[in-house]
């Protein structure tokens, strides 16, 4: 009886041995559901990348570093955390930039309207940028709304960086899609119930988001931002009403968010663009509260040190 | 001996990024060493601040304030709420407000058994990866 078994297992081994290794496309990962059926992107996802908005001119349409290049661009990341100032180190990907439509990496050209504005905004000097406060600090309005606490905006909250705080948090309930940015403390509270959005006069500084499911894919949709504000990290050119920004959130693998953000706004840019990051899942990774206006003594600081810079110079 | 010594000299370039511009609120070129002890700190974002008590010659005190770097980011550096107990004895080495108050942005911190943490920016000290060990 034994022997009996033995070879029939023996020869179900042979038969297997001899069927045909059919090709196999790689498996899709399908992310677990939420008790209520909806794919569960939940998580914490950092975004403690090192990847650029934009790519070098010289490197074209290739979209992909070199071995070479990513090392070159990790020792940099290294020596900026090492020598700057609040700065942390965040590894390299092989991704040349954040940008990936235009296909060279690069933000399509400015309109001639937007460029106009922008040079009309404080007294010629443009729109306030992070670093602006260095050539002039006469007010709050020379800084920009990230330095005055107030927001990082679309798509400036979801951008990865080799600055600090990241973090990001998904979180679902049945009709509702939660975006939580550690950094300004942002919180985006998104309906997937098929509601219209708002008013068209009813705008925010992010916008009127509204969700849907494309198979496993969370897309929503934003409009209604605030106009005439700068878009902070990208190139800081102050917005029209017509800015719409569509983003993809796809669970690619168990520990992989894709994302993807497509920005259009025929006020300020020739044609839309979008970029892509894929956040690393780290469930140890915790937001801490940003409780940003409460502790700006920099602002104090920034504008008193202006005045006695006046004042000294005056004396001179 | 003084307890505050201030150093002018020219340092390197500090990249000014951050939620605020590095250069607009401290004088890179105005270094201070600050011995004293810890008053107490405040764990906040965007930045954390140290509150320190700096002993004066004349057996008086003046406080200071350090602007470290984010909650997290200290953290990650080695930095727990015991690292700093009131009382505690540092040495601090950072830069002064350009508005000349006693606030400064601090660098490195160094304990009496001589264990340095990275509070950062740099001030050509060793890499903050090797301090937080």
């Amino acid at each position: 009886m034994k022997r009996i078994i033995l070879l029939s297992l023996l020869a179900v081994g042979i038969v297997s041995a001899q069927a045909p290794a059919a090709k196999q496309a790689p498996k899709q990962y399908v992310p677990a559901k939420t008790p209520w059926g909806d794919p569960d992107l939940q998580g914490n996802w950092p975004g403690s990348i090192n990847i650029p908005l934009q790519r070098p001119e010289n490197m074209g349409e290739r979209s992909v570093l070199t071995e070479a290049e990513k090392k070159t661009r990790d020792t940099a990341g290294k020596q900026r955390a090492t020598t700057g100032t609040w700065i942390e180190y965040y590894p390299a990907t092989e991704q040349a930039s954040l940008v990936v439509d235009p296909k060279n990496g690069r933000l399509p050209p400015m309109t001639p309207e937007a460029e106009r504005r922008n040079k009309a905004v404080r007294g010629g000097l443009g729109p306030p940028t992070l670093s602006s406060p260095e050539q002039r600090a006469e007010s709050v309005d020379d800084f920009d709304l990230w330095g005055r606490c107030i927001t990082k905006g679309l798509v400036g909250s979801m951008l990865p960086g080799n600055l600090y705080n990241k973090g990001n948090r998904i979180i679902q309930a049945p009709g509702i899609f939660v975006i939580q940015n550690e950094m300004v403390h942002e919180t985006r509270i998104i309906p997937t119930d098929g509601r219209p959005h708002r008013g068209k006069d009813i705008r925010t500084y992010m916008g009127d988001g509204r969700g849907h499911w494309e198979g496993n894919t969370m897309v929503v949709e934003t409009t209604n931002f605030v106009k005439d504000i700068a878009m902070n990290g990208i190139n800081f050119a102050l917005l029209t009403d017509q800015l719409r920004i569509v983003e993809r959130f796809n669970r690619t693998a168990q520990d992989k968010l894709s994302y993807d953000a497509t920005v259009e706004d025929p006020g300020t840019w020739a044609r839309p663009w979008t970029m892509h990051v894929d956040y690393p899942l780290d469930p140890t990774y915790d937001l801490f509260e940003y409780a940003c206006h409460e502790a700006n003594y920099g602002m104090a600081d920034i504008l008193k040190g202006a005045r006695m810079e006046e004042q000294r110079k005056a004396k001179q | 001996m003084k307890a505050i010594a201030i150093v002018a000299g020219l340092l390197g370039t500090v990249p000014a990024w951050a939620h605020h511009s590095f250069a607009a609120e401290f004088d890179r070129n105005k270094v201070v060493n600050i011995t004293g002890t810890i008053i107490k700190m405040e764990w906040v974002n965007p930045h954390a601040w140290i509150h320190v008590a700096a002993k004066n010659p004349d057996g008086t005190t003046t406080e200071w304030m350090i602007e470290a770097n984010t909650p997290n980011g200290l953290l990650r550096r080695g930095f727990t709420k015991k690292s700093l107990e009131e009382g505690t004895e540092v040495i601090i080495r950072g830069y002064q407000a350009k508005s000349g108050d006693n606030k400064a942005n601090g660098s490195s911190m160094t304990f009496k058994d001589g264990k340095k943490l990275f509070l950062g920016s740099s001030s050509g000290d060793e890499e903050p990866e090797k301090q937080a060990k």
